[in-house]
């Protein structure tokens, strides 16, 4: 059981972590509609997406703290759809 | 044959020195999580790789309301937020936080239904339907599948609360933290999905 600081200080960091959230979504609007150009608007919004995805599985789900395997049962299937995706790319490049 | 009679105790014994110090319920809650990001990033990628091969996306992506997109993020990652301080809430005791948090996630899990709600209404009627061409095939698919599945969140936590309101849930406190799992899970399909159907 953690003791009341303990857990004054957990409650603040998950808050912390939630801001950061709320500003990231921001910033990913604010990208949206700047005059850059299309490739680096892109990179942006989904560089932070990624972010975003991380700090949640990171502080939220609490990968921070967890074991090997529960890495590896959540890290196989993302290799394995973007590999799906980084193999299939040529195939659409060469063909339009 | 006593050999083959000893295999199956061997074997019992290798798979709980690996588990031993993983709660069951998390490693199949992740392994069913690991099967949803197949499902997610098999569409996730089939959009991706549609929108590059045919391009002229844009003009569809436009009529999609990304301010009420905005206002559901925001609504979703307060969930998350709700979701995880209930967790902290049964770890530490705290029945009525219990009680408050689950009852909020649940309010903000039904928010984001109501606003997605309000979305396709006004999709329906400027007339665009998943018939309407491939964007929206892949926009309704998409944004259905996560509804539903944020429905399925939100019965979780309605069954979570009623354990709560009987005092049932500390028997199975750690119910709160799988049901947070897959809270979690769905908010960050839907950090990906926002951007990809409301921002470019």
């Amino acid at each position: 059981m953690e003791t009341l600081l303990e857990s004054a200080a957990t409650r603040a960091h998950y808050i912390a972590i939630w801001r950061w959230l709320v500003v990231l979504a921001i910033a990913a609007l604010g990208v949206s509609l700047l005059p850059i150009s299309k490739i680096a608007a892109l990179v942006l919004i989904f560089g932070i997406a990624v972010v975003k995805a991380a700090m949640v599985m990171r502080d939220y789900m609490h990968l921070k703290a967890e074991t090997l395997i529960i890495h590896a049962i959540a890290l196989i299937p993302i290799l394995l759809f973007i590999g799906l995706a980084l193999t299939l790319i040529p195939d659409i490049a060469l063909r339009h | 044959m006593g050999a083959s009679a000893h295999a199956p105790t061997a074997v019992a014994a290798v798979n709980d020195d690996a588990f031993k110090d993983i709660a069951r319920g998390r490693i199949a809650v992740w392994w069913f999580l690991a099967s949803e990001i197949m499902v997610f990033g098999g569409f996730i990628t089939c959009y991706v790789l549609f929108r590059y091969a045919h391009g002229g996306w844009e003009d569809a992506a436009r009529h999609v309301n990304w301010k009420l997109g905005a206002v559901n993020t925001v609504v979703l990652l307060t969930s998350s937020l709700t979701m995880i301080l209930a967790h902290h809430a049964v770890k530490v005791g705290d029945k009525q936080g219990v009680k408050t948090f689950l009852g909020l996630t649940i309010a903000l899990g039904l928010t984001f239904l109501v606003i997605k709600g309000f979305e396709y209404h006004a999709e329906f009627a400027e007339g665009f339907t998943p018939l309407s061409g491939l964007f929206w095939s892949f926009y309704f698919l998409m944004t259905g599948l996560h509804g539903l599945h944020l429905l399925v969140g939100i019965i979780i936590n309605l069954s979570l609360l009623v354990m709560a309101l009987r005092g049932t849930i500390w028997a199975c406190g750690d119910r709160v933290e799988l049901g947070g799992l897959y809270w979690h899970f769905v908010d960050v399909v839907w950090i990906f999905l926002f951007p990809l159907l409301y921002l470019t």
